[in-house]
């Protein structure tokens, strides 16, 4: 009885290593199968990607960044003379009661010359001056000024400003020259690369936040604004598109 | 450990022949000495700005030194022939050009340079008078007093040795500034868009100031 349940177990026993030897090679077969064409979808995949990649999101290159350039004594005093001409307009626009109140052509030709030391509150002299010192600095920058270049612009802007504009209500300002251009300078290279760095991270709230910091941008003639470079290849043909963001 | 410093004069330097702009902050123990004896001295802190160019082992610079700080004794000052005193929030606002001599100090770690200057200073101080008399027994409010002083300035200092403006180079420097007033103001603040001056003194109300200023700041381009 014993016997015949050996034999019967051996039987059963030699089937079943059988079917698992069996069903093991075609389990490997079946796993090779998988992984060769999970690899061969896998790259056919990867590929598709790529191309995706190329058309849909290119490379992205800055799009504002300040380019410094020489400049002839002609241009420079063209850029000197339209912001003195600005000047002129902007005075009495931003100031008209005082203008009206306390400005005489009696006084300019008083204060002709004079160098003082102003008594203005430090909203002015340590708010408002730099505010204006800042924002000519960045004007120069737009128009391809160095830095250094700029300060120098500046300053000259701001001192004919104060001798031959600012006269009409009072006289010139040690405080006002030496600070609005020097101040000004240093916070304009602040907002400079604050702004820079909204500008090109192509957000729109980043970008809008900006274009406040650094008004000059939006204008056409800052030569910081540039054309946007995007590559394209998809493996039979090349090209490049070109737009412009502001 | 030995520490090696080596004071000589070299030819070369890094950053030569450039327009320069450079700011910084400063620390300032300053005293002022008014009339009959009064005085205060304290403590302030502020920046400095300085706009010039360098030479190979000069430098010219416009310099600007601003501070403020707290006048706790009451001042006496002397103004159309009135006596008056008041104490408040002092401010400094000095300009000046300084002429500047570089030499070269070598360390074991860093290359850096000795500078020693001086030069005229102008100044206006303020005092934002939080209380006010006169002789007359009066108390003002929203009143400042403003008087402008001519002196001079020396520093010494230390500066980075680097090659190019845009490394911004750092530098430390000690300075001691003396002033004497010429003109003395009284200016009613109460309307922040109006400049008001109330009286002018232009006789010498013998207000003398001293500071020590402990500046540290770097080229910014």
């Amino acid at each position: 009885m014993l016997y015949v349940t050996v034999w019967e177990s051996l039987s059963y026993r030699n089937s079943l290593l059988m079917t698992i030897r069996s069903a093991s090679i075609l389990f490997v077969l079946f796993l090779f199968n998988f992984i060769v064409s999970t690899q061969e979808v896998l790259a056919q995949e990867e590929s598709a990607a790529k191309e995706q990649d190329n058309v849909m999101s290119p490379k992205r290159y800055p799009l504002y960044e300040y380019r410094d350039r020489s400049h002839t004594y002609q241009e420079s005093a063209e850029h000197v003379g339209i912001i003195y001409g600005v000047s002129w307009i902007l005075y009495p626009a931003t100031q008209p009661d005082v203008v009206k109140n306390q400005g005489s052509w009696t006084k300019y030709r008083k204060n002709f010359g004079q160098v003082v030391f102003d008594r203005d509150e430090p909203f002015w002299n340590w708010f408002v001056h730099p505010i204006s010192g800042s924002q000519l600095f960045l004007l120069y920058r737009g128009l391809g000024y160095s830095r250094i270049s700029s300060l120098t612009m500046t300053f000259i802007s701001s001192t004919l400003f104060e001798f031959t504009i600012e006269i009409y209500t009072e006289p010139a300002s040690v405080q006002d020259l030496y600070q609005t251009p020097v101040l000004g300078s240093i916070m304009g290279v602040g907002l400079e690369t604050l702004s820079l760095y909204l500008l090109n991270t192509g957000y729109t709230f980043a970008k809008v936040f900006g274009h406040i910091l650094n008004p000059t941008t939006l204008f056409e003639f800052n030569e910081a604004r540039r054309l946007s470079i995007v590559p394209y290849f998809d493996g039979k043909k090349t090209g490049v598109g070109m737009a412009m963001e502001f | 450990m030995v520490l090696f410093l080596h004071f000589t004069t070299f030819s070369a330097f890094a950053l030569e022949d450039a327009l320069v702009l450079k700011g910084g902050f400063n620390v300032v123990r300053s005293k002022v000495e008014a009339l009959s004896g009064t005085k205060d001295s304290f403590g302030g802190v502020g920046f400095n700005t300085h706009f010039g160019y360098k030479w190979t082992k000069w430098e010219g610079t416009l310099s600007s030194y601003v501070f403020w700080g707290k006048i706790e004794s009451e001042l006496q000052f002397d103004t159309n022939n009135r006596n008056i005193s008041g104490f408040g929030t002092y401010q400094n606002v000095s300009f000046g050009p300084i002429i500047k001599r570089h030499s070269r100090i070598l360390s074991p770690a860093d290359t850096w340079t000795l500078y020693y200057g001086a030069g005229p200073q102008w100044s206006l101080k303020t005092i934002k008078i939080s209380r006010f008399t006169n002789d007359d027994g009066g108390l003002g409010q929203n009143r400042k007093m403003t008087y402008q002083s001519f002196g001079g300035i020396a520093v010494i200092g230390i500066e980075e040795d680097l090659a190019d403006a845009k490394l911004h180079p750092m530098y430390v420097e000690l300075g001691y500034g003396y002033a004497k007033s010429n003109e003395l103001s009284i200016v009613d603040i109460s309307k922040v868009e109006e400049t008001n001056i109330l009286s002018k003194e232009d006789q010498k109300p013998d207000v003398t100031t001293h500071f020590f200023i402990l500046s540290f700041g770097m080229s910014i381009f």
